[in-house]
């Protein structure tokens, strides 16, 4: 029989529980109407943390995304034979579908050096990560489908460029549910609006219980960001208290009148919940507390790194209180199809030391080993130019980089070809890193399924092979 | 033949066997390294091959010769006489003979295959026959699944698949509950479990549901007044034909069909761009509604609504626009694969088509045939033909255009005979300009001959104009003066100095035109200088340039330099000119963009020695004007003449030389001139404001083809040629063929709404009850098909389907029938023995308490604050169509600031208007046949926080305080029979008016003016009733 994930109708107090999707605070509500109903029951709580199929590596995520595409051949693919190779034509067959039409080889215009033990090569884009190499695990092998941001960022984002899709992270708080009851498991902040917008954040088929909750969109600077309506205007707070006491108070009454139903009784307990959550979200976000040091290590209150550092800061603070799936946007600033040396420098400036400051941060608290760290764009660029100063969009071939949560450190996986154009060498495509992702947290990516209209989903459709080779 | 074979492997039984075994082991070894290209080898060429040509006989239906060839270990295995293939060796493989028709036995029987055929298989055997995923002592099963699709009787047989019937209400015990048909079915099943129905709702609870159910909104105070005291047993009879007949009964309905319809404003996915006349479509579905329009022709409109008859324009319109429900589906419209976009686009039109319709998961089948469900991957390519054939998409270029077409009416008719005539009539007025212009040029050139021929042979004597900027200075020659474009003493112009004027600085185009810029030039003494210019161009952009305000050059800088950077920049002359000494004024100016300019140059040419004189001297000398003489002698130039009397012979003749000029307005008198530039710029305007129609987002036949099968849903990998048809297992196999020359959508249409279908009026009634009792009679009502749900009442189901077919397909007398039953009419009482028997209510003992939906909790606050605007149909979306709706830099582009009803809202994909979001809409890029019914927190947080509700509920209050006079109580009264049409109980009475005066009492200190502290206590208490359950719930 298929599964009914929309519609309730809740027959008793626990099968409430368990049964309505009631998103942001699920858990919160369920906590407030007794610790036991959960215990007794969690097994079909929609959010109550759930056994993986297998010991986990990785208990969170925290994916840094870097919208627009940036290059690998500039940041962490060296690549000696194009600056041999500069000004002439790429040797090999170009792609059957391209984005655009480009020309000769082009050499980065950044020198590469090598750091710490693993003597893995940065660019000098990332002098700050460069510090951090030798807890990276490098994957320069990836590869995907779609040549336009829109389609690219979302097969990254949900496995499928065609159709609606449910998003990794949904699927991974499907898969695990969410260790914190007072918070949604699922977060994203300063997510962009393009290029697919809500879709790479929603559960598309799953219940609603399991998408993304933004905090603020690209559009607003990450110090502005806030969940919605999570302040009154207008009315101050003990008028508020008095206000919902005697909404309480009423709708007790008429359930008195119209008899037991869970339904109402969990919507009067929703109010309660969403009252407290206007003094616990804004506490959550609130990072004044931070002491100096960490604010300065994530390059906070000093420009150009103040907004992607709050960004990085957030998340570690969303790690530590058990969020699963936390996703930075470094809005869509990569795609320098011209003014490669200023735009990748400044996009560089802006994340770099945000970065290392949360991979040092992490570490320092004891929070690396199990949280997983991804960073990456919806694609690589060519190795080829554009004008004289731009690369295009490339899917054929790009790096990513894990840390911590189980994957080797100062480790480099895959290849691209002499010139960084195409994956060769242990190729990783977006379905195998979401395999590998779901692995890392002890998920088979072909078990974690969802029947609906009348078959089995998966996040890696009919595809994905874990990479072991990155597993520590 | 079959026997011929069968003897064949027979007899090769023995010899084969040893070598079987021996092969079986290679074959380990080599299935574990199928490179890539072996694979893409395979798939391509091998496979499409075997499927077409071979499993049809040697596949999982039938195998003939006890041979199958569907997987490299069948193939290995051969029949009773061995193996068919030699791995590695095609001359000992029995298969490459056969095939080769140089054996007695000959395969295909039905003709040899092609030769580039056979020798691929020769080649595939040679590589080792690399069968990709065949495993080591696994059957080798392809991941196509390969063998002719099968039908079996238990499949048409499946309840859903079989002709509806109207079966004969049951007889049940308790007669007097029975109202409807209906009744009799619920109630025979409650009866064999030993249940009773619920008592029938009270009677302000009934109106309110019905209210909410038909129309989206509550009674009003007197309306429940009216129906209270209406003791006739018409009562609500009465209140549903009202209903019925309201406008808001089809906003209400409406919504629900564009639920299933996926309807939205823009387009979502990668590229979310503003479907500007998506809302066309909407206040169809709304007027389809509203008129009862049958359901079966409301399905023949929106799938092929352009290929039925219309008389007159009203009628072709509407057809027109109901097409949009095909045209409304999300699209990765930056899509780079295009034919994978066609593709994908048929995918979603079939999948939203044959859910909406029919309940069934066809687009399942386009990578393989349907698993669960008797749809065959041929089933779907040939229903994939039909959509293929259709025209969706407007282009598709970089980011594709979804097509749209205009709808005529009478006025704009109208407008276009008018606009016809000024077009008429402003080319006659150029006409007669230019033939005047023409008159007096050509009068002039016979009239002032003989000073022109003069004027232009002294011109073409002199030295010609060209650049002197790269030649050196001749000795003794005055310094020539250069000035930098970019420092230019008044102008609009950009300068620029890393981009277009990178190392050299340049001047462009500000992106207003028109442009303009002006230099004062600071000459030490008088005489003739040659002006030049230095500027880069990709396109021609023609400038005037202007010496102390008087025109001196109509189309200076005009050429194409190669590019609009600085390696496109070139020296151009713009001719000789006398200047007098001291500040001179150059100006360059254009109605539109500017060639990028670096400099200017003037060199001193007088005082060089050599006498120059300037084109205007010498016209002025002979009276005649500048361009005809700079005409003439170039026209003597480029006739090389020898001497005047050749030119003056020449000119009798009536040669090149005195006719009229590729552009003679450019040499009209002053006054003819602006004649003709006034005329010229006359039909421009009138050109420019040509009217358009209105456009309707829809679909329309395009090239008429029957698509090949795509093997796993590529568009890379073909297989054979589906004719266009429907579904195999409804239609049987013996359909007449499409015709050759539309695309088989109306034909479609006539079979999804043909009396015997049998799921389009299941799927109907069952979303249609879905709607009243929270549940479908089948619970899963976009799956039909084998995983979906059993119905919980067939009968019911059936005798709903029936009538309603019987009775036009008429939804509003559904509604009817549905409502004035019993069943409908039960109260939400609960009732232990029923709840323990059956929990999930599946039988209907008690109506289902129902949560409104988004829009109905949005328009019920609006409606009872007093604030709701009526007005019916058109579009609240203020993107310009076709604009990106949200990005980054804009957020989210749509606003949501109106007190329109809710349908009116534009639903944006990607970014849905956040309370809808909250209060369940759910997704409106996919068929949402049943939205969720969630408690979330923030639908609480929007309830207590939300600027639309503080708002809503300080109106509510305001207008309740207006009426001065009132009591409190009375007051208070009010305000219940308005929001949840009914009294306060005493009780409730007297907490509520001890919780002003608390609320009051407590803003005392902050807020001196009582008055308003009295309206912020009545705003909160009417927030409460917006939030009580009462009000978002249905009894």
């Amino acid at each position: 029989m298929p599964r009914q994930p929309h519609f309730i109708q809740p027959i008793t107090r626990r099968e409430m529980l368990t049964r309505c999707s009631a998103g942001f605070g699920m858990l919160a509500l369920a906590a407030l109407m007794g610790e036991e109903a959960i215990a007794a029951d969690s097994a079909k709580n929609p959010l109550a943390p759930k056994k993986p199929h297998f010991p986990p590596r990785a208990k969170r995520i925290i994916f840094l995304f870097m919208h627009g595409g940036p290059s690998q051949v500039d940041t962490f693919d060296p690549k000696p034979l194009l600056i041999r190779d500069h000004g002439k034509p790429y040797p090999g067959n170009k792609p059957r579908v391209q984005f655009a039409e480009t020309g000769n080889l082009l050499r980065s215009p950044w020198e590469f050096r090598r750091y710490g033990q693993s003597g893995i090569e940065v660019s000098d884009l990332f002098p700050h990560v460069g510090q951090c190499v030798d807890d990276l695990c490098v994957i320069r092998s990836m590869y995907g489908d779609n040549t336009a941001h829109g389609g690219a960022l979302l097969q990254l984002h949900t496995g499928s460029d065609t159709f609606v899709r449910p998003s990794m992270g949904s699927w991974l708080t499907y898969g695990l549910g969410t260790e914190n009851q007072n918070l949604p498991g699922f977060i994203t902040i300063c997510p962009t609006l393009g290029h697919g917008g809500v879709q790479n954040w929603s559960s598309a088929f799953l219940p609603a219980v399991y998408q993304g909750t933004p905090i603020g969109n690209a559009s607003i600077p990450a110090e502005r960001a806030a969940i919605n309506y999570i302040q009154n205007p207008q009315t101050p707070r003990d008028l508020q208290r008095l206000q919902m006491d005697m909404l309480r108070s009423l709708n007790e009454e008429q359930l008195r009148h119209f008899g037991h139903d869970p339904a109402l009784e969990a919507r009067i307990e929703t109010f309660e919940l969403a009252y407290r959550m206007q003094t616990v979200a804004p506490e959550l976000m609130d990072i004044s507390r931070e002491s100096r040091e960490t604010l300065k290590l994530y390059g906070i209150g000093e420009q150009p790194t103040d907004n992607f550092g709050r960004q990085c800061l957030l998340a570690r603070r969303f790690a530590e209180r058990g969020v699963r799936f936390i996703q930075c946007t470094h809005s869509y600033k990569w795609d320098q199809h011209g003014d490669l040396r200023n735009g990748h420098a400044s996009n560089a400036r802006e994340v770099d030391k945000p970065i290392a400051g949360l991979l040092k941060d992490l570490k320092a608290r004891g929070l690396l080993k199990d949280t997983l760290v991804l960073w990456g764009g919806e694609f690589g660029r060519t190795p080829t130019a554009q004008g004289d100063d731009g690369r295009d969009h490339n899917p054929h071939g790009y790096t990513m980089w894990m840390a911590g949560g189980g994957v080797k450190a100062g480790f480099v996986y895959g290849a691209t070809d002499d010139y960084g154009y195409y994956a060769v060498e242990n190729k990783v495509h977006i379905h195998d890193l979401h395999a590998t992702i779901l692995h890392l947290f002890g998920l088979d990516h072909e078990r974690l399924t969802y029947r609906y209209g009348g078959r089995d989903f998966r996040l890696t459709d009919v595809f994905g092979k874990v990479a072991k080779g990155i597993l520590a | 033949m079959k026997q011929n074979v069968y003897i064949y492997f027979l007899t090769g039984c023995l010899l084969l066997a040893a070598m079987c075994a021996a092969v079986g082991l290679g074959q380990e070894k080599r299935t574990a390294t199928v490179s890539e290209e072996q694979a893409a080898f395979f798939e391509k060429r091998v496979r499409p091959l075997l499927y077409n040509r071979c499993f049809a006989c040697h596949g999982e239906k039938q195998q003939q010769g006890g041979l199958r060839l569907d997987s490299l270990a069948a193939i290995l295995k051969g029949n009773a006489s061995g193996p068919a293939l030699v791995a590695g060796k095609p001359e000992e493989s029995l298969l490459v003979h056969v095939i080769r028709y140089d054996h007695r036995v000959k395969m295909p029987p039905t003709g040899k295959l092609k030769n580039e055929e056979i020798e691929t298989l020769v080649e595939w055997v040679k590589m080792g026959a690399p069968w990709p995923g065949a495993k080591p002592g696994e059957s080798g099963r392809p991941a196509v699944r390969t063998g002719e699709f099968v039908i079996t009787e238990a499949n048409r047989r499946f309840w859903a698949f079989r002709p509806v019937r109207k079966p004969p209400p049951p007889p049940v015990k308790n007669v007097g509950w029975v109202r409807s048909p209906i009744d009799r079915f619920i109630l025979a099943k409650l009866e064999q479990k030993g249940l009773a129905p619920a008592p029938p709702a009270e009677k302000r609870a009934l109106l309110r549901r019905v209210y909410f159910d038909l129309i989206g909104l509550p009674p009003r105070p007197e309306e429940v007044q009216a129906f209270v005291a209406d003791r006739s047993p018409d009562a609500l009879a009465k209140v549903v034909d009202r209903l019925l007949a309201s406008p808001h009964y089809g906003e209400r309905w409406a919504r629900h069909w564009l639920d299933v319809a996926r309807y939205a404003d823009s387009n979502g996915l990668d590229e979310n761009l503003a479907f500007g006349n998506a809302w066309r479509y909407r206040d169809y579905v709304v007027k389809a509604f509203n008129q009862d329009k049958p359901y079966d022709q409301f399905i023949t409109e929106q799938l092929a609504g352009d290929l039925m008859p219309a008389d007159g324009d009203d009628l072709r319109n509407e057809r027109i626009t109901a097409t949009g429900f095909l045209s409304l589906g999300p699209k990765v419209l930056a899509e780079q694969d295009k034919p994978k976009l066609v593709m994908d686009i048929v995918d979603e039109q079939i999948e939203v088509t044959s859910k909406a319709f029919m309940g069934l998961t066809v687009a399942c089948a386009r990578c393989h045939d349907h698993k669960f469900d008797p749809i065959s991957t041929r089933d779907y390519y040939a229903l994939a033909g039909i959509f293929k054939s259709t025209r969706t998409m407007r282009d598709l270029g970089f980011v594709s255009r979804v097509h749209e077409r205009p709808l005529m009416t009478p006025a704009f008719r109208q407008e276009q005979v008018e606009h016809e005539k000024r077009l008429a009539a402003a080319r006659e007025s150029l006409k007669t300009a230019r033939e005047q212009g023409n008159a007096e040029l050509t009068a002039l050139l016979r009239r002032d001959r003989e000073r022109l021929i003069a004027a232009g042979w002294e011109l073409a004597q002199q030295p010609p104009v060209v650049s002197l900027a790269d030649s050196p200075a001749q000795p003794g020659e005055p310094s020539r003066i250069v000035v930098e474009a970019e420092k230019y003493d008044r102008g609009n112009v950009n300068r620029d100095f890393v981009a277009y004027g990178q190392g050299i600085g340049v001047i462009h185009s500000p992106g207003t035109p028109p442009d303009f810029a002006e230099w004062d030039v600071n000459l030490p003494e008088s005489g003739v200088y040659q002006i030049e210019l230095r500027y880069a161009a990709a396109e021609p952009r023609p400038v005037r340039l202007l010496l102390n305000s008087r025109i001196i050059r109509e189309n200076a800088a005009g050429q194409v330099t190669g590019s609009w950077q600085p390696d496109g920049q070139r020296w151009e002359a713009q001719g000789r000119f006398r200047l007098q000494a001291g500040k001179n004024t150059l100006r360059i100016e254009r109605d539109s963009y500017i060639p990028h300019f670096d400099k200017i140059l003037l060199v001193p040419l007088s005082a060089s020695g050599a006498t120059v004189r300037t084109a205007e001297e010498i016209a002025a000398e002979q009276g005649v004007p500048v361009g005809l003489t700079q005409l003439t002698a170039k026209r003597i130039r480029e006739g090389k003449f020898e001497s005047l009397d050749a030119v003056r012979e020449a000119w009798s003749q009536n040669t090149s030389l005195n006719a009229l000029p590729d552009k003679p307005e450019d040499y009209y008198t002053d006054a003819a001139r602006d004649g003709f530039k006034r005329a010229e710029a006359a039909l421009k305007e009138v050109e420019s404001k040509a009217p358009s129609p209105p456009m309707a987002l829809a679909v329309e036949d395009g090239t008429v083809e029957d698509v090949r099968v795509h093997l796993r849903g590529s568009t890379l990998t073909l297989g054979d040629t589906v004719p266009r048809r429907f579904l195999t297992v409804l239609a049987g196999d013996a359909q007449p063929p499409l015709p050759k020359k539309s695309s088989g959508r109306l034909e479609l249409a006539q079979w999804l709404t043909s009396p015997k279908h049998p799921l389009t009026s299941r799927v109907l009634v069952n979303r249609v009850w879905q709607i009243y009792f929270g549940q479908g009679l089948v619970r899963t009502p976009d799956n039909f098909g084998l995983l979906g749900e059993r119905p919980t009442h067939p009968e019911l189901l059936d005798w709903l389907a029936a009538t309603f077919m019987e009775q036009g397909w008429s939804l509003k007398k559904l509604h009817r029938t549905i409502i004035l039953s019993s069943a409908y009419q039960m109260s939400v009482a609960n009732n232990t023995k029923a709840q323990k028997t059956d929990p999930d209510n599946r039988l209907l003992w008690r109506m289902n308490r129902r949560r409104l939906q988004a829009e109905a909790v949005r328009d019920a606050i609006l409606s009872v604050s007093g604030r709701l605007d009526p007005a019916i149909g058109g579009s609240l979306l203020t993107t310009p169509n076709n604009d990106y709706v949200t990005n980054d830099q804009s957020g989210n582009g749509a606003g949501y600031n109106s007190s329109r009803r809710s349908i009116y809202l534009p639903i944006i994909r990607n970014a849905l208007f956040d309370m809808f979001q909250a209060f369940d809409m759910g997704d409106p890029s996919t068929v949402n046949a049943q939205r969720a019914t969630t408690i979330v927190a923030s639908q609480a947080l929007y309830l207590m926080n939300s600027p639309f509700v503080l708002e809503q509920s300080r109106h509510f209050a305001q207008s309740l305080l207006d009426n001065a006079g009132m009591a409190d109580a009375a007051r208070l009264r009010s305000a219940f029979l308005r929001a949840l049409g009914r009294s306060p109980s005493p009780a409730e009475s007297a907490r509520l008016l001890d919780y002003l005066k608390r609320y009051e009492a407590a803003l005392s200190e902050s807020e001196p003016d009582a008055a308003k502290r009295r309206l912020a206590a009545w705003q909160s208490l009417c927030q409460i009733l917006f939030a009580s359950n009462e009000f978002i719930y249905l009894n």
